[in-house]
């Protein structure tokens, strides 16, 4: 358990000071409605986003500004490790990344995802010199699993299905040992999503029972791994992965598995989002703080969306349909 | 030992603990929230004042209430509270008369806090809703004046008593 929610006093009083600077709908249309990239960026700054040097860099303006958040969460939270489970999810991605770049020789400060609670300095220097005991339980079993697998089969598709599913696993556990409800359903949500998903692509291109034990992640309360593993093996596969979802929590948002993966990713945020919205008006305890961070990645989320289609002068419409609900 | 004297002290000692530590805990909670406000904005710092003071005043009823137990007792006034079966009862009618501001100024500071820290984060979005903010803090102050009356009538009433 963390500490007294009396000490959060401040850290809310706070998140919701800094709150007051989101984005909201109106603020994203106007965004979109921008006649340019650099407009765009221009808006952000006037918003009091720092900026890099370059600001042709989109990836670079999105990390400083949540990392900037992260930093704000880790000053003001009397237990900042309660919320280290919401960025767990960029240290095993920074994993994953770093051993692959390795390999393939491509530059992997590029890959890095930030913030993260393992720095990606000493992410990088364990990966290149192989020394993976330098990094943190469990990154360092992990690392050195992955890195001989990969170096021994090349299979880049088990190394992704070892990383993501601990990923998954250590997620939940996290979020168990924190005792904050509002941090368990929202991890919730995020790890039952991923396993559909995985189930999803995994029968769609013909995987067995056997590949969706080992990618699959345990724990999850809203879903059965048991139930998602057995339609692997059923006559009609497919059939039966979406009746069984239908019964679940999770049945409005199966239609868009198989129309579209972008939908569903949308509808994965946006569900997430709306279990949010009431830490809004709360006024002690972590929930707000979880609201914050989160809200605050919606937000960078969309703004990614935008600049991505200023950069390559995709069509409003279908941009603004792929916009996600904010914290708001 | 003078057990009368020694329930009647808890008693006055119990009364002021209590509520100071309720209105500390809820005016330093109140306070450390409308310090980002203020960062923020400090034109904000006199509507938050009011309330951040306002889970104080249980700290004041509950001192009133000491000092009154104690000129009653002889301490600071009053006849000493005797070393008999009847001083025994008497302690123990003001450890009990001590009671409801205890526990019920204890329990409105920290609640009163809590209305106030709402409070801080209307005015904070809102500013021109203070007047909202501060009368729903104020709503709790009700019971504990209800606890400082009934404790301070029993006080009063207890020296009269014919044993």
């Amino acid at each position: 358990m963390g500490p007294s929610i009396s000490k959060y006093a401040y850290a809310v009083s706070g998140a919701h000071v800094y709150e007051k600077n989101f984005f909201r709908r109106t603020d994203m249309e106007k965004l979109l409605a921008a006649p340019s990239y650099e407009a765009v960026v221009a808006m952000l700054q006037e918003r009091g986003w720092t900026m890099p040097e370059d600001t042709r860099d989109s990836g670079k303006i999105l990390d400083l500004e949540l990392s900037r958040a992260w930093a704000w969460v880790l000053k003001s939270a009397p237990d900042p490790t309660l919320f280290k489970v919401l960025i767990l999810r960029n240290d095993y991605h920074n994993l994953k990344a770093g051993i692959k770049c390795l390999l393939s020789d491509f530059d992997v400060d590029q890959q890095f995802c930030k913030p993260s609670s393992i720095e990606p300095s000493l992410m990088k220097e364990a990966i290149e010199t192989h020394a993976f005991e330098k990094l943190p339980a469990p990154f360092a079993e992990l690392g050195q699993e992955v890195y001989d697998l990969l170096v021994r089969t090349g299979d880049g598709q088990m190394a992704d299905v070892l990383i993501d599913r601990k990923c998954l696993d250590e997620i939940t556990r996290e979020a168990e040992a924190s005792g904050v409800d509002l941090l368990k359903e929202e991890m919730e949500i995020y790890t039952a999503t991923c396993n559909i998903k995985t189930a999803f692509r995994a029968i769609k291109t013909g995987k067995d029972s056997a590949f969706l034990e080992k990618a699959l992640s345990t724990g999850n309360k809203t879903i059965s791994k048991e139930k998602l593993v057995a339609c692997a093996d059923s006559e009609k596969k497919m059939e039966d992965l979406l009746s069984y979802l239908s019964t679940t929590s999770y049945s409005s948002g199966t239609k868009y598995l198989s129309s579209s993966p972008a939908e569903y990713e949308k509808w994965v945020d946006d569900q997430m989002i709306s279990l949010l919205i009431p830490t809004k008006y709360s006024p002690l305890g972590p929930e707000p703080l979880i609201g914050f961070y989160l809200g605050k990645e919606a937000e960078i989320r969309n703004v990614r969306i935008v600049l991505a289609a200023k950069q390559n002068n995709l069509p409003l419409d279908v941009v603004s349909k792929r916009l996600r609900r904010l914290y708001e | 030992m003078n057990w009368g004297m020694l329930l009647a002290l808890f008693g006055a000692g119990l009364a002021v603990t209590t509520n100071c530590f309720g209105s500390s805990k809820g005016v330093g909670m109140v306070a450390e929230a409308a310090s980002p406000v203020i960062t923020e904005d400090s034109s904000k710092f006199g509507k938050l004042l009011v309330l951040m003071l306002l889970p104080g005043s249980q700290g004041l009823y509950g001192l009133v209430i000491t000092i009154l137990s104690l000129t009653q007792i002889g301490v600071l006034g009053g006849e000493v509270i005797p070393n008999t079966a009847a001083g025994v009862a008497k302690g123990g009618l003001f450890l009990l008369a001590c009671l409801p501001m205890a526990f019920g100024g204890l329990a409105s500071a920290l609640l009163q806090a809590r209305v106030a820290l709402t409070g801080v984060h209307l005015i904070s979005k809102r500013p021109q809703d203070s007047g909202k903010a501060v009368t729903s803090a104020s709503l709790v102050e009700l019971y504990a004046l209800l606890s400082f009356v009934s404790s301070l009538l029993m006080v009063m009433s207890i020296n009269g008593i014919k044993w």
